[in-house]
């Protein structure tokens, strides 16, 4: 391990990591320190340059991006109670009031302390969960990995319970998409008519950006008013407040634990994580009336939470290849690009990349904790940038992002698409980001069972007479049952009521 | 305590407009539904056109039509309960207002992808730069951003976008029509700019 790390130290020592992590962790902050912008507009901006990097400072930058704007968000949530990302409408409920009594600094430097322990602690639980997942990844054939995609599926599917016809709707849809094009072992085409455009398929980043980015532009070019900014903010006493999250230790251990393990379910997240967090906090809280009023530990249960994800999203990818959001399956195509394919081998053959990325993601925090402490003065003022102008420079980015992966127009086409597409769903409650999973767990799915079948000769048993695939369907009926079971006792509430 | 906190929400929750005050209505989510719906139905019927047969002694699991026939299957039924509390509300009076509310805005955002379809155009004819130009003071100007600093700000933000990336990172675009149309010396300095 010792060895690993010191590969890790090596792989990181160049000016390229040291230039990626700190314009990513700048972009990332900036990005959330502006409402309305999320870290996928971020990334698209950021991908053109992480493609022309070496894999691990590429891919430093984009984690960059995705961290920073958790931390930055805190600031406009804080100040102005607009949630910079929309996972910091958590923060808003007791860090504006905080604010508003006077205490502006003591509210961010508290939220951002909070965020640096829950980033570290995520990060260990990394370190320590990532290589027991692909020891356990070692032991898995075809069944075990589509049962795992299976269960990835429920995951996703079931955190969308506001709309699960919906959610299963556009899995279905995101994963026929998935088919389009080249197709083996037959070596066919599906759905291309003719064109050679679609002969490989709907591409994975467009989608992120079109559905995710280039939506929200609309949105932001229809925004007529910028918030209110801070203008003058007095950030004496800014240190003073680093420390005060420590009175809340329980809260702390809590809201991180809960923000790692939920870090690894599909489609949880951080906004599992921080609600969950949020009301436990206030359940053991010796204070809970000032929970919404400006209790600090709300903030602190809040902040710990979100980003004790940020890391641990990264298990289910590195060790099997499975992105636990959008973020993570715009990630999973630059891998694929800088021909590094997640799995139990990436951390055999690529050790000192694995390693190097540890690093690069303790330090990603440290950067972005001194870049807030240094210049939050200034990074405040951005909350005030009017909407439109974002939405603009968001539309060209966006084309920018898109065209610099393959150098063709017609990706930029497929953004135009999901943007539209996007923008009616996300408008009409419909949700998105399940037809990216099945834009990029379909084909997977359709490989690992084809492959299963092929092995028992087309006899679906083999899923169940496996040990650990038949554990994973095992999870994911249950899953499905306990849902069922409380939805249904939920509906018979109000009669045994009556 | 927002009224919100009720329930552990998830990813769900983050895929609402902070922007946009009211939720939609059922018969918003059930048209917009129906639309995914209708695109499925008619993806499962150019099934057979769009795939072609595969050997029939590996396994109906191989056959090129199988997994879109499954993932298709999987959209139609599943989905299937969203169009139809559609037609179920249908009687209710308010039924076509609420229904259009799905489309209200959409009129901008078609607006703008018209505009930004008409960039990619204006790429292929005119250069990343000159195009990204004019996008730019078009967007400002449709969004309502006129008049005073905003053209010289569009023009500032353009021309940061191509010091970053035409400039900095050297991202290759054709060589546009237009510049043909220069004396090759010109073309040629100003063609890795534009």
């Amino acid at each position: 391990m010792i060895e690993a790390f010191i590969l890790g130290f090596q792989e990181i020592a160049h000016w390229q990591v040291i230039f990626a992590l700190f314009l990513g962790a700048t972009a990332g902050i900036l990005v959330g320190a502006v409402p309305g912008m999320e870290p996928a507009g971020a990334m698209a901006i950021a991908l053109p340059f992480s493609l022309t990097m070496a894999p691990l400072p590429g891919i430093i930058l984009l984690l960059g991006c995705y961290g920073g704007a958790w931390y930055g968000g805190a600031i406009p949530a804080i100040l102005i109670g607009v949630p910079g990302t929309p996972v910091n409408v958590l923060t808003t409920y007791d860090g504006h009031p905080l604010a508003k009594k006077g205490e502006p600094m003591r509210a961010l430097s508290l939220a951002y302390s909070s965020s640096f322990i829950g980033g570290v602690l995520s990060i260990l639980a990394l370190i320590f969960l990532a290589p027991i997942m692909s020891q356990v990844a070692t032991k898995f054939g075809p069944p075990e990995y589509a049962m795992v995609m299976v269960l990835a599926t429920v995951s996703v599917i079931l955190a969308h319970h506001q709309n699960i016809p919906g959610a299963i709707l556009t899995f279905g849809l995101g994963a026929f998409l998935g088919t389009v094009g080249f197709e083996s072992p037959h070596n066919t085409l599906r759905y291309t008519f003719d064109q050679n455009w679609l002969i490989s398929g709907v591409p994975m980043v467009p989608m992120v950006i079109g559905l995710f980015a280039m939506s929200q532009a609309f949105v932001l070019l229809e925004t007529k008013q910028a918030p209110d900014g801070w203008k003058d903010l007095n950030t004496a006493g800014r240190f003073a407040g680093l420390l005060e999250v420590f009175k809340y230790r329980a809260t702390v251990i809590r809201s991180s634990s809960l923000g790692i393990v939920m870090g690894l379910l599909p489609g949880v997240g951080e906004f599992g994580a921080q609600f969950l967090s949020y009301s436990l906090a206030r359940r053991f809280s010796k204070k809970p009336e000032e929970f919404g009023k400006g209790s600090p530990e709300g903030l602190v249960a809040s902040e710990v939470s979100i980003n004790a994800c940020t890391s641990t999203v990264l298990v289910p990818l590195l060790s099997l290849g499975i992105p636990a959001d959008p973020l993570m399956a715009m990630l999973l195509a630059v891998f694929m690009i800088h021909n590094i394919i997640p799995g139990p081998q990436l951390f055999v053959e690529h050790a000192d990349f694995i390693y190097g990325l540890y690093i690069s993601l303790f330090l990603l925090n440290i950067f972005v904790l001194v870049l807030l402490l240094a210049f939050t003065k200034y990074v405040v003022r951005l909350s005030s940038i009017t909407p439109r102008t974002i939405g603009a420079a968001i539309m060209v980015l966006g084309f920018v992002g898109t065209y610099t992966q393959n150098f063709r127009i017609t990706d930029a086409l497929f953004t135009l698409f999901f943007a539209i597409v996007g923008r009616f769903m996300l408008k009409n409650g419909i949700p998105a980001f399940p037809m990216v999973v099945g834009l990029v767990l379909g084909p997977m799915l359709e490989q690992r069972l084809k492959q299963s079948l092929s092995l028992s000769a087309g006899d679906p048993m083999i899923f169940v007479s496996r040990p650990l695939a038949a554990t994973f369907l095992a999870f994911a009926v249950i899953a499905v049952t306990a849902f069922v079971w409380s939805n249904f006792k939920q509906r018979n509430k109000p009669h045994a009521a009556s | 305590m927002p009224k919100h906190m009720d329930h552990v929400p998830t990813i769900a929750d983050a895929e609402y407009d902070f922007f946009e005050d009211d939720g939609p209505s059922v018969e918003a989510v059930g048209v917009s539904s129906l639309l995914l719906w209708i695109f499925a139905v008619a993806a499962l019927v150019l099934l057979p056109v769009a795939t072609h047969p595969g050997r029939r002694d590996l396994g109906w699991y191989m056959e090129p039509f199988s997994w879109p026939l499954i993932a298709l299957s999987v959209a139609l039924i599943g989905g299937a309960v969203l169009p139809f509390r559609l037609v179920r509300l249908r009687q209710n009076p308010g039924f076509g207002n609420r229904v259009s509310e799905a489309f209200k805005g959409m009129d901008r955002a078609l607006l703008y992808s018209g505009m930004f379809l008409v960039y990619l155009f204006g790429i292929s004819w005119l250069g990343f730069t000159i195009s990204s130009a004019i996008f730019m003071q078009a967007l400002y100007w449709v969004s309502g951003l006129r008049g005073g600093y905003w053209p010289w700000i569009a023009l500032a933000v353009t021309a940061a976008i191509v010091l970053a990336f035409r400039v900095g990172l050297d991202i290759w675009f054709p060589i546009p029509p237009l510049l043909e149309l220069l004396p090759e010396q010109i073309s040629n300095t100003f063609g890795a700019y534009l």
